[in-house]
């Protein structure tokens, strides 16, 4: 009966919900002329001039800092737009994200206690933890 | 005749049991026809408001038991409260993974219940506001899709 009720806490306790939020890709119709990114298709002709997928790698710093690449808006708006314009393209169509192993709120709050509570005891050591995002698109030119 | 039996059924559940299916409906839609979350694009034109991913991890205790709701309804109903909260209209070109078992994998897991199996689902979109009014977008755009009556099972 203990097991069942330790196994069952577990789950709970082990249960998350994590929700990664970036900002706004391009609207449509498109209104700057900045490059054209979207998670759907073009609103104009096109020509496919090739594919990109980047995986950004960053670190998470206890539980809140974040250094490198592993957020959805600097991979896609940095890395996978840089690497569009090198290709020649003026858009990033079908693009689709995945945050591999996004953090949840109790776990950046425990990594934030661990990080403080180490601090505190007088042998500080920062808690990290790998990120990865992939970001995958469809590089086009327009025809018209 | 028992010993003959039990391997026997035990065959027909591992040949039989190979697939696993999950689908929910959109309870929103059914009801209010207010917001909308489709696997494709949208034919109106329309302001991005952002990008979104639902990540929901947990395990499955017994097997069976998904106390941590790794399920894909609770994700789509997680997915409704962040289109509500950031003010958009609907999800575009949504993508949904989720961990499966089949069901000779469920038992496993409820005879070895001290070993939970575990479960994540995601749900990754882009959040809209469709521009009412403007004109709508001409060439090169997906068919219409948003709002069906009677909601889409993802």
């Amino acid at each position: 009966m203990r097991l069942v009720i330790f196994l069952v806490t577990l789950a709970l306790l082990s249960s998350c919900n994590a929700v990664v939020l970036g900002v706004r890709l391009s609207s449509v119709p498109q209104t700057d002329n900045t490059m054209f990114l979207s998670t759907g298709t073009s609103p104009r002709k096109f020509r496919t001039l090739g594919f990109v997928q980047v995986r950004g790698y960053g670190q998470e710093w206890g539980g809140y800092g974040n250094l490198g690449d592993a957020q959805l808006d600097g991979t896609i708006h940095n890395a996978l737009a840089k690497e569009a314009a090198r290709m020649g393209g003026q858009g990033v169509i079908n693009i689709e994200f995945l945050d591999e192993n996004p953090s949840t709120d109790v776990e950046k709050a425990q990594r934030a206690y661990n990080t403080v509570a180490s601090t505190l005891s007088g042998s500080p050591q920062i808690e990290t933890k790998d990120r990865y995002v992939t970001v995958t698109g469809e590089v086009i030119v327009f025809l018209e | 005749m028992t010993r003959r039996a039990v391997p026997g059924l035990a065959l027909l559940l591992g040949f039989s049991a190979c697939t696993a299916v999950n689908y929910t409906a959109l309870p929103t839609q059914q009801q209010q026809g207010q917001i909308f979350i489709t696997a494709q694009g949208l034919s109106e034109p329309y302001e991005s408001v952002g990008i979104v991913q639902i990540t929901r991890r947990g395990v499955l205790v017994f097997g069976f038991a998904d106390p941590a709701g790794t399920d894909l309804a609770t994700a789509v109903n997680e997915v409704e409260g962040q289109i509500r909260r950031a003010g958009a209209d609907g999800l575009i070109n949504t993508r949904v993974q989720q961990t499966n078992y089949t069901t000779l994998a469920r038992i496993f897991g409820l005879i070895f219940f001290f070993a939970p199996l575990p479960a994540e689902v995601t749900i990754t979109g882009e959040l809209v506001r469709v521009r009412r009014g403007a004109a709508p977008v001409a060439p090169g755009m997906p068919a219409p899709v948003p709002v069906p009556a009677g909601g889409t099972p993802l």
